[in-house]
Formats: structure tokens, C-alpha cells, sequence
């Protein structure tokens, strides 16, 4: 990494995740703006944004008895820069009051004995598994930083927030990725399904889920399994495919242990990861800490050990930064002063960290990333 | 021997009309016999044929079944009706399903209706084969009056030949069929008789399939029958059976049904 100061990637120690303020108002517009893809949960639509923003702020403040209503939003925050560069959000319940429906991939086996012969299909399920479980949602950085850390802090913090209120979540979790679509619109598994049943095309639906919920129109999806082989041949393709722009979160959220290979959208046949909490590398690695002091020199970014996940460990305001990789057998933390400030603790408070392991060189194969919607 | 189709005499196979009923029948399968089990007459299973004359050769033929499917289990498709319908949205969507079942076991069959083609114009088939169908309803009246199987289930079948390319392929097969078996269903066919069908159907969706998702010509062929069918489809129609709710599962020829209550038979 070059120590550049233009650099976003120099010094990770510079990205802050905390809960959206209704002064990142502003923000999350540009970001929306950016993120024209995907039944968006960040419409380009100020009320709506700003709508958004106070519905976090009360999940946030909410009290101990949780409704599974709550939908956070978190920012990522530049501190060099002083303003977020991407965001990422919770829900608590998938559903929420209404199914959440997926497709279930199977597969059936039949055999014919005397005809010497077998076969295994792919089969589609209309279900509501994943009614209720919490929803990873509405992942954006900024194309400049997708190479940085500021991405993976984005989306595994948000972890360490679920994993430290527990009882304020499920313990299944899943998140949606966008689907093989175009920009003209043409969506070859929407084509191929949802289609025979409504006749409007993939962003006409779109926009109805946006002002009805998507619960609506599966129930007018045909409740029979769909037998995959049926299918033209570029339908049964993207069952499962992920659209390229959803390359990066669902590549973070894979290595954390998500299953990409059992549910899919019934839209647009994008992938719906899903995971049991407790079993995901960052809550399972992640432990309670101590912090010892706050005036430890700042580390040397190109001696670095590699970094960990690091969040205070309060409800609002809650907040999360990459911090040097303990040397080993460490049981307390030391902290800069800037890293004390950023995360509002000081000795003798208590910090939920998690070793940061990435594979390879560790910044995520980041491709562009510009889903701000329901869509991890 | 009489010239008219209407005088031949018609009367139950026998043994010496084997040579004579292949070239009318398709290949009984391995092991299975043309004629029914117990000479002609098993209780379950009739088989009448039409000749020229005493002494002559077979004309035509057909086979009487009592109380199908209980021996070897038979499959047919229900071709339903599923209603997506959203008022709000102006959404109306009528579509058919097709429902893999055995709806029909327990039925009288009529099967094999047949005539040589190649030596009767089309309308001394016509006639022959109406003769045949009403010897064969005859039959099923006397047998559920008198016969071992008195009463009996009140519906009679009668499966048809669906519709066909040249080279014998089925645009319904080619649409649902070989994506679950893909093997040659002519050679299964001709293999395993009328039991390949039972075979067959281990391997077909057990589940509601739409319509729709099959191809065009698969669509097109549903419950069509084949042109070598038209004449028996029209004695069937005469005779007071429609095609109903069910075709086959290997060409979606049509399935024609009838209530012999109401046959007057």
C-alpha cells in the first residue's frame, strides 16, 4: 500500500463505522443516486431517504424489548474526509409482519428400475423459509474505496453489532443479491417465470414491489415447484448467478460462511445467501476485551501485523474500526487517542473485537458495487 | 366373403389370428402375448376381432379391459385449470396444469381399436370400426350384467395415438418427456408394450407442472389426436365418449370417456 495521502487505502485506521444520522442525509442521496440497480431499500426520493433515516434512528433507540421491526442503517465514514463513503444496514426480521418468500433449490431423484434408468431435477420451491430471519441489506461504498478495508469494515461490523445484541435478532441471517438483469430491463429468469404470471416486464415489477410489498405479488407466483430442466436454457443459467455488481459484498459475506447455493430471488434469480449467526468467521472469532490505555503511538501502516475488527459495545452510539492485529496473547487493547475518540471508549471500557482474515492479499476481489438496494 | 365391412362376422381372437393382429397392433413388449391371457377370455380381458369370412383374414380388432391399473399401476396426465388473478393490478391469468395421476385405474378400457387401413378406404374403416366399438361395448354391458365383474365401475376409456412427426417423435415428448428420461421412447415402447408408460411415469414430475412451460408444439399437441386416430375419434364421438380431462403421458393423445349409464350401450 502506498502511503499516499490521496490514497484512501494508506492508513484503514481511518474508516469509522457508526449508526446514519439524519445529517448523512445528504450522503446516502448520492449514494442512491449511484445505486440505480435492484428493488431499492435507498430510493433515489429524499422523503423517502429521510423517512428511512428516522426509522433507524428509532431502531436504534428503541427500547430492550425488540419488534423485529427495526431496520438499522450504518455508515462508513471517511475521517480523513469527515463524510461516509458507503453504507450498509440490518433488518431484524426478514418479513417483518408479512412471508418472505425464496426459492428453494432441490433436487428430486426418480428411478425406473426396469427401465434401467434415473434422473436428478433441479426443482424451484415457492417458500417462506427465511420469514423472520435477519436481513443483511442496502450495501454501498463508494467505487474509490471498494479496494480499500473501509468495505470489509462496512459489512462485517455490522456483524459484530448483531453478534453483541443477540436477543434484538434472529440467529439465521440471510441477504439478498441482485440477479442477472440488463439495463433495458431484460431479466432472463423474470422472463422465463415471473413473467407467464405478469405481464410487465422486470423494472415494471420493480417499481409495483417498490409500492406494494414483494409478499403481494409471490402470492400470485404459482405455489407448485418449478422443474428447472422446463426452463430456456438461458433462465436455468441464472438461477443462482450473481449480477456482477454484487461481486464484492457477496464475496465478503461467502467468506464469512454464508450459503449461496440453497435459496434464490423470485424476481430475478439472484442468490440469497444464508447462514446460522453464531457459525459466521467474525461472531464466532469475535470475544470481549478490555481496554487497556488510550495513548498508544500510532501504528506503522507497512509493518502492520494485519488488522481486527473493533467495536464499542453499546447500542447507539454504536460504532466500529479496523485496528492493528493484536501481537498475540494480548487480552487488552491499546488505543491512539484517535481511535479512542473515534470509538468513544477510553481505558477500562469494554470493546467486541474479531481478527480481520482475508484471504489473498486482503482487500476482497472488489468489483464495482454500486446495489444500494434491498441487496447486499 | 362379403365385400361390405358391414356383414364381416366378429367374434373373439383365437390363436390361429396372431399372424393375422400384428401388422393391426403395436409390438406387445417382450413376453407379453397379443392375445389375452386364457384364450380369449380371461375375466379381465377381451380381445374381439373382425374377419372377411369363416376362415379369413383379420379385419380389424379390438381389446376390452375391466378394472385397469389394479394390477400394474396406469398414469395419465389431469389437465387442470390454475387462476392467478390480482383485481387490483388487472391481473387475469388462466393457465392450464397438467397433474400426473391415476385417476382413471379402475375404469373399462377400450383398447386397440383398429382396422387394416391399407385395405379398407376411409369410409369401410369408419364402419368397421364402429362395429367394432359397439361389439366391444356390448361386450362390457353383458359383462357388467352377468359376468364375473357384475356391476363394475360405470366409466370406460379409450386412449388414442396423439400427434406425431414423421419419424414417429412426439413434439409433446420432446417438450416435457425426455427432460426426465432420455432414453428413445419408441424403443421403451416397443420393449415393454403398453407397461413402458408405468415405467415411464417413476421418472415424470410428480408435482403440478403449468402449461406453459412447455414449448409451443408441446402445448399445441395436447390432447390432439394423431391423424391415423381420426377415424376411431370419430366412432368414439358417435358413440357418445368425449375426450375428457386426461391425456396419455407419452404423446398427450387424447384420453375419450364415457359413463356406460349413460352410454345406452
Amino acid at each position: 500500500m502506498s502511503e499516499s495521502k490521496t490514497d484512501p487505502g494508506a492508513d484503514p485506521g481511518r474508516f469509522l463505522l457508526r449508526p446514519a444520522r439524519s445529517e448523512d442525509l445528504p450522503a446516502l442521496e448520492r449514494f442512491a443516486a449511484a445505486s440505480a440497480f435492484g428493488i431499492t431499500t435507498l430510493p433515489p426520493d429524499r422523503a423517502l431517504l429521510a423517512e428511512r433515516l428516522r426509522r433507524s434512528a428509532s431502531a436504534f433507540q428503541s427500547g430492550d424489548a425488540a419488534s423485529g421491526e427495526e431496520i438499522y442503517l450504518f455508515v462508513v465514514e471517511d475521517l480523513a474526509r469527515g463524510e461516509p463513503v458507503g453504507t450498509s444496514g440490518i433488518a431484524a426480521s426478514a418479513g417483518f409482519r408479512e412471508r418472505f418468500y425464496s426459492y428453494r433449490s432441490e433436487y428430486v431423484v426418480h428411478a425406473s428400475p426396469a427401465l434401467g434408468a434415473s434422473n436428478r431435477t433441479h426443482t424451484l420451491h415457492l417458500c417462506h423459509d427465511l420469514t423472520g430471519v435477519t436481513l443483511l441489506t442496502s450495501f454501498y461504498i463508494e467505487p474509490a474505496y471498494e479496494h480499500t478495508l473501509a468495505p470489509q469494515l462496512l459489512s462485517r461490523a455490522r456483524l459484530l453489532y448483531i453478534a453483541q445484541f443477540a436477543e434484538r435478532f434472529s440467529d439465521r441471517i440471510a441477504a439478498e443479491s441482485p440477479g442477472l438483469a440488463d439495463d433495458s430491463g431484460r431479466c432472463p429468469f423474470w422472463d422465463a417465470v415471473g413473467r407467464r404470471f405478469f405481464d410487465m416486464d422486470y423494472p415494471a415489477v420493480e417499481r409495483l414491489a417498490v409500492g406494494r410489498s414483494k409478499s403481494f405479488i409471490a402470492e400470485l407466483m404459482p405455489h407448485s415447484p418449478i422443474y428447472v430442466p422446463l426452463l430456456p436454457e438461458e433462465a436455468q443459467w441464472a438461477i443462482g448467478q450473481l449480477h456482477p455488481v454484487g461481486e464484492l459484498p457477496f464475496s465478503i459475506l461467502v467468506d464469512e460462511g454464508f450459503d449461496p447455493d440453497t435459496y434464490v430471488d423470485i424476481f430475478d434469480g439472484g442468490p440469497t445467501t444464508h447462514a446460522r449467526v453464531a457459525l459466521l468467521k467474525t461472531v464466532a472469532a469475535s470475544r470481549e476485551t478490555r481496554v487497556a490505555d488510550t495513548s498508544a503511538a500510532a501504528a506503522v501502516p507497512s509493518a502492520q501485523r494485519g488488522w481486527q475488527l473493533a467495536a464499542n459495545t453499546r447500542r447507539d452510539p454504536f460504532r466500529a474500526v479496523l485496528l492493528p492485529a493484536p501481537a498475540g496473547g494480548e487480552r487488552s487493547v491499546s488505543l491512539t487517542p484517535e481511535a479512542s475518540i473515534a470509538l468513544g471508549v477510553y481505558a477500562g471500557d469494554t470493546l467486541r473485537v474479531a481478527p480481520l482474515v482475508l484471504d489473498g492479499e486482503g482487500n476482497g476481489d472488489g468489483n464495482s458495487s454500486h446495489d444500494g438496494g434491498r441487496h447486499e | 366373403m362379403s365385400d361390405s365391412t358391414r356383414d364381416w362376422p366378429i367374434r373373439a381372437a383365437a390363436p390361429g389370428d396372431v399372424g393375422g393382429l400384428i401388422p393391426l397392433l403395436p409390438a406387445p413388449g417382450q413376453g407379453v402375448s397379443l392375445l389375452p391371457p386364457g384364450s380369449g377370455n380371461s375375466g379381465r380381458e377381451w380381445l374381439l376381432v373382425a374377419v372377411r369370412g369363416p376362415g379369413e383374414a383379420v379385419a380389424g380388432c379390438v381389446r376390452v379391459r375391466r378394472a385397469i391399473g389394479l394390477d400394474r399401476p396406469r398414469f395419465w396426465y389431469h389437465v387442470g385449470c390454475a387462476v392467478h388473478a390480482a383485481p387490483e393490478l388487472e391481473l387475469f391469468h388462466r393457465q392450464r396444469t397438467l397433474l400426473l395421476g391415476n385417476d382413471l385405474t379402475g375404469a373399462w378400457e377400450i383398447a386397440d381399436l383398429a382396422c387394416d387401413a391399407a385395405m379398407l378406404g376411409a369410409e369401410a374403416q369408419v364402419i368397421l370400426l364402429r362395429r367394432l366399438l359397439r361389439a366391444a361395448l356390448a361386450l362390457i354391458v353383458r359383462q357388467r350384467a352377468t359376468g364375473t365383474s357384475a356391476g363394475g365401475e360405470p366409466t370406460v376409456i379409450c386412449e388414442l395415438p396423439g400427434l406425431r412427426d414423421a419419424s414417429g417423435q412426439s413434439p409433446f415428448w420432446q417438450s416435457l418427456g425426455r427432460h426426465f428420461y432420455d432414453g428413445d421412447p419408441l424403443l421403451a415402447a416397443e420393449r415393454f408394450g403398453p407397461a413402458w408408460k408405468t415405467h415411464v411415469a417413476a421418472l415424470l414430475p410428480h408435482e403440478p407442472l403449468l402449461v406453459s412451460f412447455l414449448t409451443a408444439e408441446g402445448q399445441a399437441a395436447l390432447g390432439m389426436p394423431g391423424r391415423s386416430a381420426e377415424p376411431a375419434a370419430r366412432v368414439l364421438h358417435e358413440a357418445g365418449l368425449r375426450a375428457g380431462r386426461h391425456v396419455t403421458l407419452d404423446d398427450a393423445g387424447p384420453v375419450y370417456e364415457g359413463d356406460l349409464d349413460l352410454l345406452g350401450a
